[in-house]
């Protein structure tokens, strides 16, 4: 019998899982405001973007747990 | 168990979004953009500072503990700490950005925007006890989050902050 496979540390360190939001969070808002106003592209950056940013909010407010 | 507390969550989050996303309604219909966007952008302001530590102060919040009554009830049990949890009104608020949701949603968020903030807020509010589970089983993870908490903050509050910004000017 092996021990279940766990992810690696660093996957699931606060650290890492801040910087992807960061990175989710600055390329779609980015992406919302350089693509054509009302485009598909735009309502799709802002989308993944308030996500993101409610993503950020839920993780901060979780505390320890 | 943990779908079931997921599950609350969602369901928490988006019960407080649709009735925050109605009550803004009138603000949004009533008040010129301009001061909706300053009002949202001062309240960002005063929260990037606090989460940052450039200042201090309490943010209102039901600081209670889960009942041991909910702890007995099992998957209803989870369903409905994870709804608590959700909604933010029954739980300690060590975070100062999800009242700053509530507020993004009121005044500059458009109404189905609303619910895609409360699947993000849901999402990584439950993101943090699978990796805690994940992480180890003898609470090591209270340590790592409580080492990292003074880099990670900020780092969620500009994310935060950025994001709703950026996807309010593309707006």
């Amino acid at each position: 019998m092996t021990a279940p496979a766990r992810a690696p540390r660093w996957a699931l360190h606060p650290l890492t899982t801040a910087l992807a939001l960061l990175a989710v969070a600055a390329l779609a808002g980015l992406r919302a405001v350089t693509a054509a106003p009302g485009s598909d592209a735009a309502g799709l950056g802002g989308l993944i973007a308030v996500l993101a940013a409610g993503a950020a909010a839920g993780y901060a407010n979780s505390g320890s747990t | 168990m943990i779908r079931f507390f997921g599950a609350g969550l969602f369901l928490g989050a988006v019960l407080v979004a649709f009735v925050v996303a109605v009550l803004g309604a009138l603000p949004q219909a009533l008040v010129p953009a301009p001061v909706r966007w300053a009002l949202f952008g001062l309240g960002a302001a005063v929260v990037l500072a606090r989460e940052i530590g450039l200042v201090r102060f309490r943010v209102p919040e039901n600081a209670r503990l889960v009942t041991e009554d909910v702890q007995h009830l099992r998957e209803w049990g989870a369903l409905q700490f994870g709804f608590e949890m959700g909604t933010g009104m029954r739980t300690y608020s060590p975070s100062a950005l999800p009242h700053l949701l509530l507020l993004a949603i009121a005044l500059v968020v458009p109404f189905p925007a609303a619910f895609a903030v409360a699947v993000g807020f849901a999402a990584g509010r439950l993101a943090m006890p699978l990796e805690s589970n994940a992480w180890s089983d003898d609470g090591a993870w209270s340590h790592v989050w409580a080492r990292a908490e003074p880099v990670v903050r900020p780092i969620l509050a500009v994310a935060c902050v950025g994001a709703l910004v950026l996807a309010m000017l593309a707006a």
